[in-house]
């Protein structure tokens, strides 16, 4: 018999942020939960898979990048237990945001044509800025 | 269950599994629950993820100028397994 569906509203996030999807499970999975990312319940964003952190609990901060357009998700999160499927539900809103993320480093360099500085986003996003300078 | 906040124009939805086969596809009636008895909206659903899904449905309706800002709506979800009927409930608010 499959585990009782639960909903739950978990709130708006922006791009470049990261979503939370956690849940805790009375079963031990087959496998760890799926999760699919459902634009207006109709054009799938993406899909990966919930990670256990201990005993029954699989969560994951998961990075929403530029493939998460402005809009109303559903999340549906999927396992299968001795062969039985269950699912589980959870609703967001995606608005604005920048889908590079936060700078997670930085560099100061020295060149011939000046001092730069060489950052890196969450998404892997690498630019470099001559001279610069505070306003 | 609460499934989100929606602006006028928007396709309001939700999702949900039934605990078996249901004998026909379900139907959903949006309520305001301020005014119970008026249905602002009826419809089918439709299958949700069916290559990877099992018994999941999809509802959804236009939130036009039958709704109003500020209020919040009832959807109730009707279907009948072996001739028992079942619902399931969730809640829209409209901003």
């Amino acid at each position: 018999m499959p585990d009782a569906t639960t909903h739950a509203h978990i709130g708006s996030y922006r791009r470049g942020g990261r979503l939370p999807i956690h849940i805790r499970l009375i079963t031990d999975p087959d496998e760890c939960p799926t999760v699919d990312l459902w634009l207006n319940g109709t054009t799938l964003k993406k899909t990966f898979q919930l990670p256990r952190r201990t005993g029954q609990n699989f969560s994951l901060w998961k990075f929403l990048d530029g493939d998460v357009t402005d809009g109303n998700y559903v999340a549906s999160i999927r396992y299968e237990h001795s062969a039985v499927q269950s699912t589980h539900y959870r609703y967001f809103k995606v608005s604005g945001g920048d889908p590079r993320g936060q700078v997670v480093g930085i560099q100061e360099i020295k060149r011939p044509l000046g001092r730069a500085l060489v950052t890196i986003n969450e998404n892997g996003t690498v630019q470099i800025g001559y001279n610069p300078r505070v306003e | 269950m609460l499934v989100g906040f929606f602006e006028l124009d928007d396709t309001a939805f939700g999702t949900l599994t039934t605990e078996d086969t249901p004998d026909a596809t379900p139907v959903f009636y949006v309520h305001d629950v301020n005014e119970d008895n008026i249905v602002s909206s009826n419809g089918t659903c439709t299958l949700f993820d069916s290559g990877n899904l099992t018994n999941s449905y999809r509802w959804s309706f236009t939130v036009d100028n039958n709704y109003a800002r500020g209020q919040v709506y009832s959807v109730t979800v009707r279907y009948e397994i072996s001739a028992v009927v079942k619902q399931q409930h969730f809640t829209v608010n409209v901003v």
